[in-house]
């Protein structure tokens, strides 16, 4: 497909349920052999397969909203072990899957489909004037 | 003015000389001057298309259900209750999700734009064994 916002995530920003540079933001690396994406019925980390989950990321750090531009320091997730993934889902992190909205799907990636070896992984964010996305 | 009936079979509608008579049975139910016509005739026409709304209302969830599910960027209604319900079939209703599977289902396009980063593997860490 190609990398875009989830429904429920543009309705989140819309609502005030999500708060970019407020919330606790992650990602997590999917392994779509696991688990079907659907951009306009996935809601929250609860719809994606516990299977397709590789490995999830800490907060995100220095994040920013200008110009409905969001962006974020670099993310190094360590030590990622499992299967291939072929995507990276960013979300809002609650704590509890239910709640935990999701944002966007990026697919399209230099580096994507990457299999971890054990080693660290970093997302670096696209330099460009979108960074993560642009709204 | 107010009038009431209870089964109205068939109406006809006058001109004569700068006013308007409605009548009914060869009986005077109203008397308008052309300008209060006009001004009735695009009432009855605006209630008459949000009647016409509440008697469809079910077909016109089905289609807008088909149509968002689709991605299609258009709205049939304007009713906010019927779009919810809509958007609530498009997300659910089993035939849809059936014969419109998630693939094909693309919801309405959004102008938003997404970057493209760059992940990068780092190099496995070597363990030390202690001799």
């Amino acid at each position: 497909m190609a990398n875009a916002l989830y429904d429920y995530g543009r309705e989140g920003f819309l609502a005030a349920d999500i708060d970019w540079d407020g919330d606790d933001i992650r990602l997590i690396f999917v392994d779509e052999a696991d688990d079907a994406i659907d951009l306009a019925n996935d809601q929250d980390l609860a719809d994606r397969a516990a299977a397709s989950r590789v490995a999830v990321s800490g907060a995100f750090a220095s994040k920013t909203v200008t110009a409905g531009v969001a962006d974020a320091a670099d993310v190094t997730v360590s030590t990622v072990t499992g299967d291939e993934f072929e995507s990276v889902d960013i979300y809002q992190h609650t704590g509890v899957e239910a709640t935990s909205r999701l944002i966007c799907n990026i697919d399209t990636a230099t580096g994507l489909p990457t299999t971890p070896n054990g080693g660290d992984i970093t997302v670096q964010w696209d330099s460009g004037a979108n960074r993560i996305f642009k709204l | 003015m107010e009038i009431v009936r209870g089964q109205v079979r068939s109406v006809d509608v006058r001109q004569e000389g700068t006013r308007v008579l409605v009548l009914e049975g060869g009986r005077l139910v109203l008397e308008l001057p052309w300008e209060a016509a006009l001004t009735l005739a695009r009432a009855l026409q605006v209630q008459g298309k949000r009647a016409e709304e509440e008697a469809k209302a079910l077909e016109i969830v089905a289609d807008q259900a088909i149509l968002t599910r689709l991605g299609a960027p258009i709205g049939l209604t304007s009713r906010p209750d019927l779009l919810r319900e809509a958007a609530r079939e498009a997300a659910w209703d089993s035939r849809l999700r059936r014969y419109i599977p998630p693939g094909r289902a693309r919801g309405i396009g959004s102008g938003e734009v997404v970057g493209a980063p760059r992940v990068i593997r780092h190099k496995a860490r070597k363990v030390r064994r202690k001799t």
